[in-house]
C-alpha cells in the first residue's frame, strides 16, 4: 500500500508494522485525506503493536492532524492495539501536536529522535 | 268446657308462637342467604382487587426493569456523548494549537528565506539587493520629508594582494572582520551597511548631510584600523586599509538612487586614484546634472 505524489508519499511496512510519512502533507479537506485514513486503517487490520513513522513529514497541515486525531480515537476505541507514533524533535509541529494525540490515547507511546 | 276453653286459647297460642317461629326461621333463612351471598360477593371482589394489583405490581415491575435499562442506555449514552465531546474538545485544541505551530513554522521558514535573500553568505551582513531595496525605499522617504540622503563605499585596498598573500580562506575571513567593523560603526535602525561586490562594502545613511556623512565613514576606518588586520604586502600601511567615497544629496524625481551612488563610486574612484586609504566626498544638488 503506497500513496505518492511529487509532495509526499505515505507507505505500509508489513514486516515492522510501521506506515511511513514523508515530505510535504497539505491536502484540502477531509474528503481528500480518506485514502490516506483509508490506507491507516487497512494497515491497521493486521497487527497489534502499530507505528506511525512521521520523522520525514515536515510538513502537516490543520485538516492532516484532525484525520491522525481521529484515527487515534479509532485505535483507541479498538482497544487492542498498542499504537505508537516516531517523530522529530527538529520539527516544530511534531514537537506540539503529537503531545496532544497522546492526550486522546494516554496508552500511546511517543519516539522522538 | 274451662279446661277445653283453655286448651283451645294455649293451641292457638301455641300455633301463633309456631308461625312466628317459622317467620322468624324464615327471616334468618333469608338474613343467611343474604349473608352468604355478601360473603360470595366480598370473596369474589378480593379475588378480583388481588389479581388486579397482582398485574398491576407485574406491570409496574416491568415498567422498572424498562426504566431501569433505559435509564442504564441513556447513562452509557451520556458518558459516549461526553467522551466523543472531551475528544472533540480535544481534537479542536490540537487542530488550533497545530495551526498556531504552523504559522510560527512558516514563519521561521520565511525569516531563514527573508535571511537568505538578503543578507551576504559570508559576511552576515546585508547583500547587495538588501542595499539596492533600502536606498530605494529611503530615497523616497527622504525626497518627501526633504530631508538629505548619504551614500559611503567602501573598497578594501590591495585585496587582491591580500588574496594572493594570505590565500583565499585569510580573504573570506578579512572580509568578515571588515564587514563586522563597518557594521559596529552603525547604529540606528535606518541605517544599513552591505557587502556591495567583492571587496567593497557601502553604507546607506537616511537623514545624514555630508559633514555627518563623513563622520561615519572616519569611524569606520577609525574602527578598521582598530582591527589591525595584517597586510604585508600593501604599500601604504601594513594594515588592511580602506578607499571611502562619499556622497550626499537631498533625494529628489529628478534623480535617480541608482545615480546616486554612481556619484559616490565616482569619488570612490578618485580617492583610489589619490593613492588609496582616505576619503573622497561630493555634495549633490538639485542643479547638479544626473549622471
Amino acid at each position: 500500500m503506497e500513496i505518492k505524489t511529487d509532495d509526499y508519499s505515505i507507505w505500509h511496512d508489513p514486516e515492522s508494522s510501521t506506515v511511513f510519512f514523508r515530505g510535504f502533507l497539505r491536502l484540502d479537506g477531509m474528503e481528500e485525506y480518506e485514502p490516506v485514513m483509508h490506507l491507516l486503517i487497512n494497515a491497521l487490520e493486521r497487527s497489534a503493536n502499530f507505528h506511525l513513522n512521521l520523522r520525514d513529514l515536515e510538513f502537516l497541515n490543520s485538516s492532516g492532524i484532525s484525520m491522525l486525531s481521529m484515527f487515534v480515537v479509532k485505535v483507541r476505541e479498538r482497544g487492542n492495539v498498542q499504537l505508537t507514533l516516531q517523530g522529530s524533535d527538529k520539527i516544530l509541529w511534531q514537537t506540539k501536536s503529537l503531545k496532544n494525540l497522546q492526550r486522546l490515547m494516554p496508552s500511546l507511546t511517543l519516539e522522538f529522535i | 268446657m274451662v279446661e277445653s276453653r283453655q286448651l283451645k286459647n294455649q293451641l292457638e297460642r301455641l300455633v301463633q308462637e309456631i308461625s312466628l317461629l317459622y317467620n322468624k326461621i324464615e327471616q334468618l333463612r333469608q338474613e343467611n342467604q343474604d349473608l352468604k351471598l355478601a360473603l360470595s360477593t366480598t370473596a369474589e371482589h378480593g379475588d378480583l382487587v388481588q389479581a388486579q394489583l397482582y398485574k398491576t405490581a407485574v406491570e409496574l415491575k416491568a415498567e422498572v426493569s424498562e426504566r431501569q435499562r433505559a435509564e442504564f442506555a441513556l447513562k452509557t449514552l451520556v458518558e459516549a456523548i461526553a467522551r466523543e465531546k472531551d475528544d472533540l474538545t480535544l481534537i479542536i485544541q490540537t487542530i488550533m494549537e497545530h495551526g498556531d505551530v504552523l504559522d510560527m513554522q512558516w514563519y521561521q521558514k520565511l525569516c531563514e528565506v527573508d535571511l537568505l535573500a538578503n543578507s551576504d553568505g559570508l559576511t552576515r551582513i546585508a547583500n547587495r539587493r538588501r542595499f539596492d531595496e533600502h536606498l530605494e525605499r529611503q530615497w523616497k522617504q527622504m525626497a518627501r520629508d526633504r530631508t538629505p540622503l548619504s551614500v559611503v563605499l567602501c573598497d578594501i585596498d590591495f585585496f587582491k594582494q591580500y588574496n594572493d598573500t594570505y590565500g583565499h580562506v585569510a580573504g573570506d575571513d578579512c572580509l568578515k572582520q571588515v564587514a563586522q567593523a563597518l557594521n559596529s560603526v552603525l547604529n540606528r535602525p535606518s541605517d544599513l551597511v552591505a557587502r556591495y561586490g567583492g571587496e567593497e562594502f557601502a553604507a546607506v545613511l537616511p537623514q545624514t548631510g555630508l559633514a555627518g556623512a563623513i563622520a561615519v565613514a572616519e569611524r569606520m576606518q577609525s574602527a578598521l584600523a582598530h582591527c589591525q588586520i595584517p597586510h604585508q604586502c600593501s604599500v601604504i600601511s601594513p594594515y588592511i586599509t580602506l578607499s571611502i567615497g562619499v556622497a550626499s544629496t537631498l533625494p529628489s524625481n529628478l534623480r535617480s538612487p541608482t545615480s546616486f551612488v554612481d556619484e559616490a563610486d565616482r569619488c570612490l574612484y578618485i580617492a583610489k586614484q589619490r593613492g588609496r586609504n582616505q576619503i573622497v566626498h561630493c555634495e549633490i544638488t538639485e542643479s547638479d546634472p544626473p549622471i
